[in-house]
């Protein structure tokens, strides 16, 4: 007979940290590092940088556990800091280009390009498309959106990808 | 992954070790700096008390306490006029701030508790470490 070990949830963990017990934010680092470096890497393809920058995102996180409100989800939060450390990374690394009358030229030259605007084209999808799209983009896993919209794994793979689709079909429309 | 965790945990304990090893040292030397500023100040002013020759206020309370009560206000009157008020402001501050550093340590002592160990088993893993 096994005895399953019971892991303390994020919330009994972050209390715990405030009272002291700050050897349990290995839990934390253990259990969010490998989903918060996909996200970097997937986005910045010098691996050194991306691994900086995770490191930024847990310390950050660290140093602001007293404010963060415990009984809100973790992992949104995490994202979204290292959405911002992503910012900063791409703000601080911005090439210069030196002013070219030639390219201000060819700029007003050239034809105006005019993307479909947004709302339209997100009018066409259908509430749970929608929603699953909405989740992804904040970086939950396929079988987490499963379990909060409370359908199948495969049924929210094939909203997504027909989201897609639909988003892709839509051409940007060049006027004369 | 499990280097680049490690070094998260390792860069953790070091802002932890930095910031409790100053809070510690702050409250410390703010107890004693001011506790012992107090001592020193409460012993001047009543050597300054002596010398002024206005301890003699009080001999008024070797008298009947109806004495006393009749010319209890005035007592406390020329007390308040002769006293040094500078000093004795400054006395309360210095006491005021060593207490609050007392209270503060004693009101955290738990998670202080708690961080030091956790701080020292820490630190002393990576010295096994490194020995072996």
């Amino acid at each position: 007979m096994t005895m399953e070990t019971v892991l303390p949830t994020d919330e009994e963990i972050i209390i715990n940290i405030r009272q002291g017990k700050i050897d349990l934010y290995s839990y934390i680092v253990k259990k969010y590092t490998p989903r918060i470096l996909q996200f970097i890497s997937s986005r910045l393809f010098d691996k050194l940088e991306a691994e900086d920058l995770t490191q930024n995102v847990f310390i950050n996180f660290y140093k602001g556990i007293g404010r963060f409100d415990e009984k809100k989800p973790l992992l949104p939060y995490l994202y979204e800091s290292a959405r911002n450390e992503l910012k900063m990374f791409y703000r601080s690394h911005k090439e210069v280009l030196s002013l070219d009358e030639q390219i201000m030229v060819d700029e007003q030259s050239t034809k105006e390009t005019n993307l479909i605007d947004i709302d339209e084209v997100l009018k066409d999808i259908s509430g749970d498309q929608k929603k699953a799209l909405k989740l992804i983009s904040e970086g939950y896993s396929y079988q987490e959106i499963a379990d909060k919209m409370k359908k199948n794994i495969n049924t929210v793979r094939t909203l997504i990808r027909r989201a897609r689709l639909l988003l892709n079909s839509k051409k940007t429309y060049e006027k004369a | 992954m499990k280097k680049l965790e490690d070094k998260i945990i390792n860069k953790m304990y070091v802002l932890e070790t930095k910031k409790t090893g100053l809070s510690l040292i702050t409250k410390t030397i703010l107890f004693f700096f001011f506790g012992l500023s107090a001592i020193f100040l409460t012993q001047i002013l009543v050597e300054v008390f002596f010398e002024t020759g206005s301890d003699n206020v009080f001999e008024i309370l070797q008298e009947d306490w109806q004495v006393v009560a009749k010319h209890g206000v005035d007592i406390i009157f020329s007390l308040y006029q002769e006293i040094p008020k500078p000093l004795i402001l400054i006395i309360f501050v210095s006491f005021g701030i060593s207490l609050l550093a007392l209270l503060t340590f004693i009101k955290n002592f738990g998670k202080i508790r708690y961080k030091v160990i956790a701080l020292s088993q820490y630190w002393k893993k990576g010295r096994n470490r490194k020995t072996t």
